[in-house]
This record gives C-alpha cells, sequence and structure tokens, in this order.
C-alpha cells in the first residue's frame, strides 16, 4: 500500500487528527482522493513541542488572511538577547532578511531582495497581506527555525521541556520507521518549517529509513540562513539527500508566498553537482500565500504527488 | 420500554446504514408497544418516525405507524407522517384515505397547521396520480387528479400565503402543466404571473431564507422563465449542508416530471444538470439516466458553457458555481463521461441480462492490442456449460448482442466474436470477451491500482443497468466495507442485472466487476459472521490473473 508522511509547517495547529483530516481533504478538493486511490497516511505532528494546547475547533491559523489565529504567533523575541556569537549573527541576520523588524504598518521600511527572479518589484510590494500579520508570522518562524537549527529547549508546558531538535528527529524518524513497513511507494510531503525538518532527517540522520519520493511546499529551504547551519555543512553540489530519497524530489512554490525565500531551488541542491530537484510553481488565491490548504487544493500539485505515488 | 434509548440506538443503526438493526429496532418497537398500558408519547412516536422517514425506510415507517396508530396514538402528526409513508411508498390511494379523515379532524379541530399540511399531501398524492398517469401515456380521465390537486395546494396558499410557500408554488407548477397539457380549468384559484412574484419577492425579504425557500424560489423564477436567476437560487439550494439526498431527489423529480424541463434546452438542462450532480455527491443518492446519450451530451455542454461563463463573467459564475460547486459539477460530468463505456447485454430478443463494460484490450493485457473488450460476469455470458446450467444462468456467446447506450450510436448492437478469459462464479466470476465489429468508444476507464482503504468511510460508485433497464448510478449507503483480495465488498445496493457492472472509487477510477450482492454476505478477512453487502472482483485480481492465463 502506498504511503504518505506528512510534515507540518510553523505556527501552532490543530490537533494532529484535524490537521491530518484538513490535509487529505484539501487534497481531494485538488483531485487526489488519497485514501480512495488506497493511500495510507501519517503526520509527524511537532507542534506541541512548541506549544502548550492545540489550536481550538475553529481556530485556524489558516484563517490567518482574516487575521485569525494570530494572536498566539506573536512571538516575544526576547530569547534572542540571550544568543551570543555566530548563533546571534545569523538569527539577527535571518531577522533582517524576514523584515520582522519593520516598524512602519504597511512594512514601507522594509526593502526586501525579491524573492524569485520573475518577481517585479512592483508585484512583490503589492502582496496584499497585511504586514502585521506577516510580521507576526515572519517572528513564528524564525523562533521555530532557530529552535530547530540550534536545538534550543522548548518548554510548552509546566513541567515538560524538549530538546527540539533532538526531539523532532526522534519523531520524524520514528513515523517514518512505522510507514516504511508499508509495501510503497512511500513519499514524504512536507510545508513550511516541515521542509527543514525533513531535509535534515532524510540528509543527515543515518537512523532515517529511505523514502521513494520527496515533496516540499512553501519552502524555506532556498534562505542560506537555513542550509548554511545544517550539521554536517552544507555543500550544494551535493546537497540533495541521495541516500535517503532514492526517486524524485518536487519542490511547489508560490513565488508570493513570504516563507518560500528564493523559492526556486533546484540549484541549491544538486545532486552530484547535477539539477534533479524539480521546482513547481502555483499560484495560490488571496492574501495568505503560505496556506497548506491552498497549496495541497492545487491540481498540478496532486498531479505531481500523484506521480510520485505511482497512482 | 426506554423509548429514549430505542430512538438512540434506532439513530445510530440508521446513520450506519444497518438495515437490519434498524428493522429489529422497529419489530421490537411494534411488538413492545401492544404490551405497554399507554400509547407511545408523541415526541418519541414522531422521532422514530422521523428517523425512518430521513433514511426513506418507507415500508418500516408504514408498519411501525400503523401499530401506533393502532395502540392509541393517532395524533395528526403521526398519522400525517403515516401518510406521507404511503405516497413515498406508491400507495396513494391508500394515503388518500387516511388524508380524508385527517382533513375532516383538522376541520373540526381548528388545527390550521396540520389542516395545511394535510391538504399538502392530499395535492402530492393526487400530483403523483397524474403525473404517474400521464408519464405512463393514460388516455383516461386522469386531469381531475390534476385539478384536485391544484384545489388541494391552493386553499392553503390562500389562506396564509407569505406561510403556505410549498403549496402556493405546487399551485403555480400545476397550472402550468395544465396549460401544457391542455386541461381547461375555469376559475384559476390564482394568477401564475402574481403569484410567483410574490412567491419569490417574499422569499428575497427573508433574511436567511431555508434551503426549502431556495428551492421554492428557483420554481418561481422557472415559471417567470427566468432560468438563470433559478439557476442561482438553485446553487444556493444545493451548496447548503442541510439538503440530503431525500430531498434533493423530490426537488429534481419536481423538475423532471411537473415542469418537465427539457434536457435538450440549455437553460433549462443548466438547472437538472445542477440537482444531479448534487444529487450524485450526496450520501443515499440515486440517478437514473433516462435518455443516456442525451444527457451527458447535455452535460458536457453545460460544462463548457459554464467554464466560457467563467471567463466571461467571473461575478455571475461565482453566483452559480461558487465554493465547490464547479469541482463537483466536474466530477459529475466526469462520472457521466464513464457511462459511455458501460455496455446493457442483451439477449437475441433485446431482453436486459445483465451489464458489462469496454476496455481497451492492451489495457487488459499486452497480446490484446487495438480493439476494445468486454468484461462482464460469467454468470451473465460465459461459453460453459455448467454456467449455462447454474442459476441465475448464463448466455452463450452466440444469443448474446451488446448495446453501449450512452454511446455516439445507443441502437448500434454487437455480436460477441470470441471469448478470450473466462473464471467461473465460485472464482472471479468474470468473462472477457472480442466483439464481433470494432466499437468507437470515446470513454477508457482508468484502472486504480489500488483499493481504496476500508477505513469505513470510502465510497463507491457502480454504474449499470439494472433489471436490464436504464442506465443508473447506484448511490444507496455506498460505503466500501472491506476487502480481501481478490474480493471487495460494499454496501451500494444494486438491483438484478447489475451484475457484470463497473466499480469505481471516488475519483471514477475502476476498481472493480459487481457481481453478486445479499444479505447475510459473509464478512472477509477472517471476521465471523455475515452483513449485507455487494460483492465486487478487484480488477487488479482479474488482470492478473488473465496475465497468469494468456502469458
Amino acid at each position: 500500500m502506498p504511503h504518505v508522511t506528512f510534515v507540518h509547517g510553523i505556527c501552532n495547529q490543530p490537533e494532529k487528527t484535524q490537521l491530518l483530516r484538513n490535509w487529505n481533504q484539501s487534497l481531494s478538493e485538488g483531485g487526489l482522493d488519497l485514501a480512495g486511490a488506497g493511500v495510507s497516511t501519517s503526520m509527524v505532528y511537532w507542534a506541541d513541542v512548541m506549544y502548550p494546547e492545540p489550536l481550538a475547533a475553529g481556530d485556524s491559523f489558516e484563517a490567518v488572511e482574516g487575521g485569525l489565529g494570530t494572536a498566539d504567533v506573536d512571538e516575544d523575541l526576547a530569547w534572542i538577547d540571550e544568543l551570543q556569537g555566530n548563533e546571534k549573527a545569523l538569527v539577527e541576520s535571518m531577522r533582517r532578511s524576514l523584515g520582522v523588524d519593520s516598524a512602519s504598518p504597511d512594512g514601507d521600511d522594509f526593502k526586501p531582495e525579491a524573492p524569485d527572479e520573475n518577481v517585479s518589484k512592483l508585484e512583490f510590494e503589492a502582496i496584499p497581506l497585511p504586514w502585521f500579520i506577516k510580521r507576526r508570522v515572519m517572528k513564528a518562524f524564525l523562533r521555530d527555525v532557530h529552535h530547530y537549527l540550534f536545538d534550543a529547549t522548548s518548554s510548552p508546558r509546566p513541567g515538560e521541556s524538549f530538546r527540539v531538535k533532538e526531539h523532532i528527529r526522534d519523531l520524524f524518524v520514528s513515523q517514518l520507521s512505522i510507514d516504511s513497513q508499508n509495501e510503497g511507494p512511500h513519499v514524504v510531503v512536507s510545508h513550511s518549517m516541515g521542509t527543514v525538518i525533513s531535509y535534515d532527517c532524510l540528509k543527515n540522520v543515518p537512523a532515517c529509513p529511505a523514502i521513494d519520493g520527496y515533496m516540499t511546499v512553501g519552502s524555506p529551504l532556498g534562505l542560506s540562513e537555513v542550509h548554511d547551519n545544517y550539521d554536517p555543512r552544507y555543500n550544494a553540489k551535493d546537497a540533495f539527500p541521495s541516500v535517503g530519497v532514492s526517486g524524485d524530489w518536487i519542490n511547489v512554490y508560490d513565488r508570493l508566498d513570504p516563507v518560500a525565500f528564493n523559492a526556486r531551488i533546484a540549484d541549491d541542491y544538486l545532486k552530484s553537482g547535477t539539477e534533479v530537484v524539480q521546482d513547481h510553481r502555483v499560484t495560490n488565491g488571496g492574501a495568505w500565500r503560505h496556506s497548506s490548504l491552498k497549496y495541497f487544493a492545487q491540481e498540478s500539485l496532486c498531479e505531481h504527488l500523484a506521480n510520485l505515488l505511482e497512482l | 420500554m426506554d423509548a429514549s434509548a430505542l430512538v438512540r440506538e434506532l439513530e445510530r443503526a440508521a446513520r450506519t446504514f444497518d438495515r437490519a438493526g434498524v428493522a429489529l429496532q422497529c419489530e421490537t418497537l411494534t411488538a413492545d408497544l401492544w404490551v405497554q398500558a399507554r400509547p407511545l408519547e408523541l415526541q418519541d412516536a414522531k422521532a422514530v418516525l422521523d428517523i425512518l422517514r430521513r433514511k426513506r425506510y418507507f415500508a418500516l415507517m408504514i408498519d411501525v405507524a400503523e401499530a401506533l396508530i393502532q395502540t392509541g396514538q393517532d395524533a395528526p402528526r403521526i398519522r400525517r407522517l403515516y401518510a406521507q409513508a404511503l405516497i413515498d411508498s406508491d400507495q396513494t390511494v391508500a394515503a388518500l384515505a387516511v388524508l380524508r379523515v385527517l382533513r375532516q379532524d383538522c376541520e373540526a379541530q381548528g388545527d390550521a397547521a396540520e389542516l395545511a399540511e394535510a391538504l399538502g399531501l392530499i395535492g402530492r398524492a393526487h400530483k403523483q396520480i397524474y403525473v404517474t398517469a400521464r408519464s405512463a401515456g393514460s388516455e383516461g380521465d386522469v386531469g381531475r387528479h390534476l385539478l384536485a390537486a391544484i384545489d388541494s395546494y391552493a386553499v392553503p396558499f390562500d389562506a396564509a400565503a407569505g406561510l403556505n410557500l410549498w403549496h402556493g408554488i405546487n399551485t403555480v407548477a400545476l397550472l402550468c402543466r395544465a396549460q401544457r397539457d391542455n386541461i381547461e380549468i375555469d376559475s384559476p384559484p390564482i394568477d401564475i404571473g402574481t403569484a410567483s412574484k410574490a412567491i419569490l419577492a417574499h422569499i428575497k425579504a427573508l433574511t436567511t431564507p431555508e434551503i426549502w425557500d431556495c428551492a421554492t424560489a428557483a420554481e418561481a423564477c422557472v415559471a417567470m422563465s427566468d432560468y438563470s436567476q433559478a439557476l442561482e437560487w438553485l446553487g444556493r439550494y444545493t451548496s447548503s449542508a442541510a439538503v440530503d439526498a431525500f430531498e434533493c431527489a423530490s426537488t429534481l423529480r419536481q423538475f423532471e416530471q411537473v415542469w418537465q424541463l427539457d434536457h435538450s434546452e440549455p437553460p433549462q438542462a443548466a438547472l437538472l444538470h445542477t440537482l444531479r450532480a448534487a444529487l450524485l455527491a450526496l450520501e443515499g443518492g440515486e440517478l437514473r439516466l433516462e435518455h443516456a446519450l442525451d444527457e451527458v451530451s447535455s452535460a458536457q455542454g453545460f460544462l463548457h458553457d459554464a467554464g466560457q461563463l467563467q471567463q466571461r463573467d467571473n461575478t455571475q459564475f461565482e453566483k452559480v458555481f461558487g465554493g465547490d460547486r464547479y469541482k463537483s459539477f466536474k466530477w459529475y460530468v466526469d462520472g457521466l463521461n464513464q457511462a459511455r463505456a458501460v455496455a446493457v447485454i442483451e439477449d437475441a430478443v433485446g431482453n436486459g441480462h445483465g451489464t458489462g463494460f469496454l476496455l481497451p484490450g492492451s489495457d487488459v493485457h499486452p497480446s490484446i492490442s487495438d480493439e476494445w473488450v468486454l468484461v462482464t460476469n460469467a454468470h451473465v455470458l460465459s461459453d460453459d456449460p455448467a454456467e449455462h446450467a447454474g442459476s441465475p444462468s448464463a448466455l452463450p456467446p452466440d444469443e448474446v448482442q451488446v448495446r453501449l447506450e450512452a454511446s455516439d450510436t445507443p441502437d448500434a448492437t454487437y455480436e460477441i466474436e470470441a471469448i478470450l478469459f473466462s473464471s467461473g462464479r465460485t472464482e472471479l466470476d468474470c468473462t472477457i470477451a472480442t466483439l464481433s465489429e470494432p466499437v468507437a468508444c470515446e470513454q477508457s476507464f482508468r484502472i486504480s491500482k489500488h483499493l481504496p482503504l476500508a477505513d469505513g468511510q470510502q465510497r463507491v460508485y457502480v454504474i449499470g443497468h439494472p433489471g436490464g433497464g436504464k442506465l443508473s448510478f447506484s448511490l444507496h449507503d455506498n460505503f466500501l466495507l472491506d476487502h480481501e483480495v481478490p474480493r471487495l465488498h460494499y454496501r451500494a445496493p444494486t438491483e438484478g442485472g447489475s451484475s457484470g457492472s463497473p466499480v469505481f472509487n471516488s475519483t471514477w477510477r475502476l476498481i472493480g466487476l459487481h457481481h453478486a450482492g445479499g444479505s447475510k454476505m459473509g464478512k472477509l478477512n477472517g471476521e465471523a459472521g455475515v452483513y449485507e453487502a455487494n460483492e465486487g472482483i478487484s480488477m487488479t485480481a482479474i488482470i492478473e490473473a488473465v496475465a497468469a492465463a494468456l502469458g
């Protein structure tokens, strides 16, 4: 039986079963009914490592366009003050790249590099996402990516404490160990920060079972601050996780997705010096282009996933 | 008797389509009613009948209502539900007898609300008799039923127009029907144009119209030949989560049988397709194609027009196809297209014997190229004398003719040239044959490599010719129950004659060949016990068997 292991992205999420149902439903809207096609699914759920409790029913981070769900992502960045050396320098660099500190209500004081060479400056500035919402999301992203890459400690609930990278790596590898017992093909589909986690495990964790196909969606893997901090050290010419991924890697992005910086990553993750990652652009509607549900409802994404699953 | 517990258990059984469980609860209830000192409380009696009505257990509803009334629970509401079940079971004469007494009682007691409902049902019974008789080509004096229906609907509408909109719109619909059928009415109770406008205005003024209001508004627009606005109202109606298959089917019947909308006229066909698409997607729905080819072509045309509208006027498009309606409509048309490759298998004189379907030969085995093959059950078509002697008996190849009702040549018949593969009814129950002349089939099924997950949530769809009749999509209670190679069990109840039908998953990929059904089917995967189920044979298992046989 084919199987898809999902890995969710930044910010808090609904509880695991609901999140899995939401993602399957979106894929179904895009024309890919995984259960109907005999494909089982599972979720590497790590939101509870960072947040005390799941989003309540009816409260969805995906509804960020309406300003909902942003209250609990307005992170306090005081933790940055305690960093030192290279770690602090890197976080400050990323902070600038993400425009976290822009003060003006409309983000006018943030002059980002165009996230994609095909996006005109005018087009990029026309992103209708309210800046205060975007800034909150970027803060959450900054925290998640830092805590993971530098294996920081998270204490989401009284008495519970996690080494973030170590624990999430364990979650990922454990889930893949279960899922890889299916006949296959076995595909990992990760979104947002989930792509950083899945890539790190598939590339850098020897105990991680290999998969047959890999899909990254709305990924920040193109950020130099991300790939410069992998351990072992990132080398673009051999960055493809050849041991962990036996088949294709499809990277799906929306060029106006504020998290998918440098959205086209094929030239950042070469396989023996050759471009093999397939970058695939989609256009999500509305203001919040990073929405996993919007990505999964894209027919072309569904077609690529169906191909990875050999349906 | 713990009535609350019984209602809860009945609700559970009905929700999970546990027919045997529903029947058992009803049996227990009727037995208990006779030993109770007092009649069942009205609230509990109503709850039981409502559950049975929602899930269309009309025969059980009649049995329970009989017992309730006989044991003293004969409140107007119960008698009305009883009459409703009789009408839904086509026992209209019996229903009218019940309703006449109910009407008199309501008049005597001054119960205006129940009187309006009783009159509405009397109108519905007469309407049904009239429509059925006309459809059967009756030349007798059936016009009196139409007049009786109009009278019954008009009275409550006239008494309280703002409250009894469904009576009003039925009066309008039947007056229009009378005009089309040249039935003269001396003094019409209402003016069609005035009443239609008033009904529509009333609904437009509502802050949050109920779903029935939306259907009524659509009918009012049809009465005014404003099909575009009717489509918008139907869009609101079909996108409501409150609409179930039974209600949707009732609305479709009203547009087909009373309004007689023409599927060859695009503006009218659009209304029918919108309702059919919604019905096909609803749990428990049923769709039967009276004119398969025309309806498939018409739906394709409507889909094309919808695409054009999207490019030309996105605002209007959103009104009609907003949300997921466009996607569900595409899915519906995709489903209709599958019907093009579904064949009725007839005996030498044209009597329907079973169903089959065409596949490109190369999909079945690489050695069969450049021709379509017919796939059906061995108990439908076989050259094995043991299959001819079996019950039901298979037809030999030289006594079979094949027609593709939804193809471009629905009247063309094909003979069997040769049987390439056959596996008996106790094994894969499959025959694969070539046809005597080339077939111009435009639809090629996509075969799913895997069966859907057996998690109790997956639906399957069977397209066939039940009873050898019209093409039908079987959608009742169509959940996949379980599978164990090569068999799959599902609840879609198919009538006799559906043998040999293709079974599809939710995205119209072929997963199996339907071959049997029964109320006591043994469970799969080593589970003890039996259940009501249909059984299909996995298509991939058949293809593997063909590969093993042909090399």
